[in-house]
């Protein structure tokens, strides 16, 4: 076949039928415009006595174009309005749809092998479409062969796939299933539906205040006789006329809706065909399809309304006009002009609904370790390997097994493993704060088994000490290691995440400022991907006005340095141009005073930030040294102030 | 100033919009190409990084087929070294073919090793082993759709490019030539069907 002239041919259609779309819902507005009118017409000259009303022509003339446009643009202006109200519901981005339906992300380090598989062949297809790999998520719950594509752009799409179709198609059918979604996302097929949908309803809209206007003044008639005689039965025939034409408006685009979602189905078969360089891939999908018993069906109630974003048709059709897919036989027609019109079929594998959770020490650790760890042998073994060595390679596997790897800073292997998935990132966070008190220690381990979130009862205590052994420098490396898998918790285990993190910083009843760093950072890094960040108004316009808050916060930098503490505030001073700066003894320097400062620092002006942090920089690194504590202190202040950290200080 | 006036000037700031759009997309084009290539650098490195380990995993299995194993090691290395010396944007130069006929190399021992391993169906059938093959594939089909990606990306500048109008503003743009689609000298030997003996 030739996918690129199937592809053109798509193209043009789908362009022939949205012109059409938009040609519909321009004749509607003018056929509501004119029947307003005209109602505005009649009541207007009713002859209450002669009970005539003039001839047409009397209308052509009363019929200006002035009127016509006010009337137009009204009529324009509740659909455009009705039209955006919609579009913002229904443009959500492709993890909210995602989630809604049901579906869990397939986390890199997958121990599932059919997971595995579509992660590897998502990876595949982002090269060959030349797009950044999005998130997976499975709809474990649906048996039919499905997938979809979320979001309005490359940047935020998601694929969802259903456990239907990742345990049942062979690698080369589920290749050509995930290239069809990646041709949905790349064409912007999902924003182009939206607003269809989104004018659709503007243009149902005018049918709803027809039938509003009918009921409404059919329950006037019993009420209020005087109206009635004014207007005669003018209102509810308005009323009719509206609905009807917002009816047939509907039914138009609908049809119309339909056909140009029906030619995107065939773009992207035709796309998919591009990508994998394999039309058997995806037209023996279909036809597995087409042989097995649940078919593509899925029974989310979201996914309903989000029909058109699927593989496969996800409910009966009884009348092909509204469609939102063609039939399964044209399709593989298409992709296989040869084909004998015999379906595959497969057997039906079964398995439990919910599948129980590996427990949380196994997870990560199993292949995904073993391609990381190749990866990362291969990048620190690189230099010294000696090309036709055999021995080179005897190293290589010595090292990708159990050998620490230079570039975590030495971090224990195992901790490298668990902060790769989101449970043992959080225990790993966790674990951080677990006090060396012993009263404290056994008030926290409490908090986390009443906690009830399962897995955390018990990994945090199990690698407390270990965690408590790392050197003071491999504390900020850990938390970034662990950022990417606390990332991508959904948002209630985050939640759960965040409560839990502040009950252990609370236990002792007092926050230190490690504890401050951690959750500084944490809040900095991971709210904006769960949580509307506001972002902060800028108040401070010169340095003056935060003089005190500057003061704290320089101060408690100048304590907690590695070197001569007078020295190093006053090199932050002398960097900031405010020499009079005193000193603050170290018993005035608490931390809720030095939060409550940084928290007023954040709200200067953006170009003053990176002044200030620069100069904490030069203070932190006045001994020639910036130690640990110096380093987290400064990213903490840095992302307390939503500021990146300064470069002298970046790695 | 008379209607005409106004006229003109907006058809000129349309006209000038026009030749700003094609300009840029000449460049996005340009840079999207450039990007597929450096892709498939990535991932032949990818590919060269993960060989040793995978093979090191096939060796505790088939240690009687050591030679298998050893041919796909030195072909990695040498194929590895030839990347190593084949200098950043070497779009279509002559080193090409030294690394298509070293990566020719290295396709074939990594044949062998699957047609080797089909022999042994309780190993085929072993956990380890399948992941082992699950992450061959994939490996093979990232270069594979990587370099199809690069062609894909050069198909669309060249079109684009030689599609009128931009043919006529093209050059004067700096976008004088074609880009070259990543082809094999050893095409013949490509298209023959490969010899499998028993």
């Amino acid at each position: 076949m030739d996918f690129f002239a199937q592809q053109d041919l798509a193209r043009r259609n789908t362009r022939l039928l949205t012109l059409l779309f938009l040609c519909a819902v321009a004749a509607l507005i003018v056929l509501t415009n004119a029947m307003l009118a005209g109602f505005l017409w009649w009541s207007d000259h009713y002859n209450l006595y002669a009970g005539s009303r003039g001839s047409f022509r009397d209308f052509l003339r009363y019929f200006s174009w002035e009127r016509f446009g006010t009337i137009g643009l009204g009529i324009s202006a509740t659909v455009g309005l009705v039209a955006t109200v919609k579009w913002l519901q229904l443009a959500s981005g492709g993890k909210v749809v995602a989630e809604a339906m049901g579906g869990t992300r397939i986390l890199p380090q997958t121990t599932d092998s059919a997971e595995r598989r579509c992660l590897n062949i998502v990876d595949e297809i982002a090269l060959a479409a030349g797009m950044p790999v999005p998130p997976v998520f499975v709809l474990n719950a649906e048996r039919g062969i499905n997938a979809f594509a979320a979001g309005l752009t490359p940047a935020d799409a998601v694929i969802g796939i259903t456990r239907g179709a990742i345990t049942h198609l062979q690698r080369n059918e589920l290749q050509g299933v995930i290239a069809h979604e990646f041709s949905h996302i790349l064409n912007g097929d999902m924003r182009l539906n939206i607003r269809l949908a989104a004018l659709l309803k503007g243009i149902t809209f005018i049918g709803d205040v027809g039938y509003i206007l009918m009921r409404a003044s059919s329950h006037h008639r019993t009420g209020n006789d005087r109206d009635r005689s004014s207007n005669g039965p003018a209102v509810p025939l308005l009323g009719l006329g509206l609905w009807i034409l917002g009816w047939l408006g509907g039914l138009a685009s609908g049809f119309i809706k339909a056909a140009i979602s029906r030619q995107k189905e065939y773009l992207a078969d035709a796309c998919a065909v591009q990508y994998t360089r394999d039309n058997s891939g995806i037209a023996d999908a279909l036809k597995v399809i087409g042989g097995y018993v649940p078919g593509s069906l899925v029974h989310t109630a979201r996914a309903d309304e989000l029909s058109h974003i699927f593989f496969g048709q996800i409910r009966h059709r009884l009348w092909q006009l509204f469609a939102t897919h063609p039939p399964l036989a044209a399709r593989i027609r298409r992709l296989d002009p040869a084909w004998d019109g015999a379906y595959i079929t497969r057997k039906v594998e079964h398995y439990a609904h919910a599948q129980p959770h590996p427990a949380a020490a196994e997870v990560g650790v199993g292949r995904a370790a073993l391609v990381a760890a190749a990866l990362a042998a291969a990048e620190a073994g690189a230099e010294q390997n000696a090309p036709t060595d055999t021995t080179a390679d005897a190293s290589f596997a010595a090292q990708g097994q159990d050998d620490a790897f230079p570039r975590h800073h030495g971090l224990p292997q195992a901790f490298v493993r668990y902060s790769h998935e989101p449970l043992g990132a959080s225990a790993l966070m966790l674990a951080l704060l677990i006090s060396p008190h012993e009263q404290v220690r056994a008030a926290q381990y409490r908090l986390l088994r009443e906690s009830g979130v399962q897995g955390l009862e018990e990994l945090p205590h199990t690698l407390a000490p270990g965690v408590a052994q790392l050197a003071e420098g491999q504390r900020l490396p850990l938390l970034e290691l662990c950022l990417p898998a606390l990332k991508s918790q959904s948002a209630v285990q985050y939640h759960q995440f965040k409560r839990l993190l502040l009950a252990l910083i609370r236990a002792d009843r007092r926050t230190e400022l490690l504890e401050w760093c951690l959750y500084q950072l944490l809040r900095h890094y991971i709210d904006p991907e769960f949580i509307q960040i506001k972002p902060s108004t800028a108040r401070y316009r010169s340095l003056r006005k935060v003089r005190g808050h500057l003061r704290v916060v320089l101060s408690m930098l100048a304590h907690n340095s590695s070197g001569d503490t007078e020295h190093c505030f006053r090199t932050a001073t002398a960097a900031l141009d405010c020499p009079t700066l005193a000193l603050l003894p170290q018993a005035d320097c608490s931390l809720a005073a030095f939060s409550r400062a940084v928290r007023e620092l954040a709200d200067c002006y953006p170009l003053l930030k990176p002044k200030i942090l620069k100069a904490m920089s030069k203070a932190a690194n006045a001994d020639g040294t910036v130690s640990a504590v110096e380093r987290e202190l400064l990213a903490s202040i840095a992302a307390a102030m939503d500021c990146p950290l300064p470069d002298a200080l970046g790695s | 100033m008379d209607v005409s006036t106004i006229v003109f000037w907006l058809v000129l700031l349309g006209l000038v919009m026009y030749v700003i759009g094609i300009y840029n997309r000449l460049v996005t084009l340009k840079n999207r190409y450039q990007n597929a290539f450096a892709q498939i650098e990535v991932q032949l490195k990818r590919r060269y990084d993960l060989i040793p380990n995978l093979v090191e995993t096939a060796r505790a299995y088939m240690s009687h087929e050591r030679e298998t194993l050893e041919a796909v090691t030195s072909a990695r290395n040498d194929a590895a070294a030839v990347l190593k010396a084949l200098g950043p944007g070497a779009i279509g130069g002559a080193d090409m073919s030294k690394l298509a006929s070293a990566e020719n190399a290295l396709q074939g021992a990594l044949g062998k090793l699957n047609v080797t391993m089909e022999a042994y169906p309780d190993l085929k059938a072993s956990e380890n082993m399948q992941q082992l093959s699950e992450e061959l594939t994939n490996t093979e089909n990232r270069v594979a759709f990587a370099r199809q990606g690069y062609n894909d990306a050069v198909m669309a500048y060249n079109t684009y490019r030689q599609s009128f109008p931009p043919v006529a503003v093209a050059s004067t743009f700096g976008h004088a030539q074609d880009a070259t689609l990543l082809e094999f000298d050893d095409s013949a030997q490509i298209q023959a069907a490969p010899q499998v003996s028993f």
